[in-house]
């Protein structure tokens, strides 16, 4: 801003103005409203103006700048501590914060190792290195949890495609049940053991073959139902003899009543 | 059903006909004056207490009542006929052993 200072005549204000006037035009002071012609009086003016910049003002400048500069040392060095301890420390926190987090990695990579390494002993299928490899790259919590968990989930889906296979034993079991039921309840259990090949035939058959067929009941029902109409003696078959006791205790046998026609009864008051 | 064999049993009276039962009741002492009372005149092989006793065990019986027929050479002829056809099966049998005892005889 070179604005021409002049004093007025009036008041002995000194003015500024911030446009330059033309020679010979007058101007009104603000305060007293005397108007005058600064360029008569702005030779001095001009000359103060002009010269304190070159002659007069420079070392009233250099002063100040000479005050400023023995100041500025004083107060520059105070703004540059006050800043550059913020500049040095905010790299230093930085630094320590890396150190911390590249100390707290290590760790963590550390215990990953040992976890792994605990996983790798108790599981046969060694999956530490897998699981060491990807830690250092970010995330060693994240690689712990994967590290454990990635074993057990094979682990579940193995057992269970495996799981199939138990339930099909698990399901043959059933069968000695099924053919229970139909051979009219509990004692046909007792009665089967002797013909036990005949119901562990089509069991047998039907449980290698198809271990999931046996839902069916279908399968397993001929196979009590057959043995009901093959399984013992049959029509042309010479009966076994009886050697038993009637109601009272009295001995006798079904061989007795040979050269007649029997009717043998298998019966029960209920 | 008592009924039925009793109706047999005295229709073949004289004959070479024999019913025989065998009870698979639990208690033999409580099955006497049902003896008594069904007036079942015939006799019966005790199979021990229950269902699962040694002759039903023996014969791999599995159903109540089960009926065999049986003849006179100790043969299973029939099996399960109840009713007229019990009747049919025995009639049948006593008529081959009187023809069988013919045909013997006569050579």
């Amino acid at each position: 801003m070179a604005a021409n200072r002049f004093v007025c005549p009036g008041c002995s204000t000194t003015l500024r103005l911030t446009k330059e006037v033309p020679a010979g035009k007058s101007v009104k002071c603000p305060k007293c409203g005397t108007s005058f012609v600064p360029s008569t009086e702005s030779p001095p003016d001009t000359v103060r103006a002009t010269p304190p910049p070159r002659v007069a003002a420079a070392p009233s400048y250099q002063d100040d700048v000479d005050n400023e500069r023995s100041r500025r040392p004083r107060f520059r060095p105070k703004r540059k501590q006050g800043v550059n301890p913020l500049l040095i420390v905010i790299p230093i926190v930085a630094a320590v914060l890396v150190l911390a987090a590249g100390g707290v990695a290590a760790i963590l990579l550390i215990r990953s190792s040992k976890g792994d390494d605990q996983v790798a002993s108790a599981a046969p299928k060694s999956n530490a290195p897998s699981a060491s490899t990807p830690a250092p790259s970010s995330n060693p919590s994240g690689s712990m949890p994967n590290g454990p968990f990635s074993p057990i989930q094979p682990r579940d889906e193995a057992p269970s495609h495996p799981g199939f296979p138990p339930n099909a034993p698990g399901i043959p079991p059933n069968q000695p049940k099924f053919p229970t039921g139909p051979g009219t309840g509990p004692p046909a259990a007792p009665n089967f053991p002797p013909g036990a090949s005949i119901p562990n035939g089509p069991g047998g058959t039907v449980g290698p073959m198809n271990p999931m067929n046996p839902m069916n009941p279908s399968n397993p029902n001929p196979g009590p139902f057959k043995p009901t109409g093959k399984i013992g003696l049959e029509v042309g078959d010479t009966a076994m003899d009886i050697l038993g006791q009637d109601i009272d205790g009295k001995k006798f046998k079904l061989s007795d009543y040979r050269g007649k026609v029997v009717v043998l009864d298998f019966w029960g008051n209920w | 059903m008592y009924e039925h064999e009793r109706s047999l049993v005295k229709r073949l009276a004289g004959k070479p006909f024999a019913l025989i039962g065998v009870n698979s009741d639990k208690d033999r002492v409580a099955l006497k004056p049902i003896l008594k009372k069904e007036k079942i005149t015939w006799r019966s092989f005790w199979n021990g207490g229950g269902t699962d006793g040694p002759i039903s065990r023996e014969w791999k019986v599995t159903a109540w009542p089960s009926i065999w027929v049986i003849d006179a050479n100790g043969v299973i002829r029939y099996r399960n006929v109840r009713g007229p056809k019990m009747d049919e099966a025995v009639d049948k049998l006593l008529a081959d052993m009187e023809s069988g005892a013919e045909s013997a005889a006569t050579p």
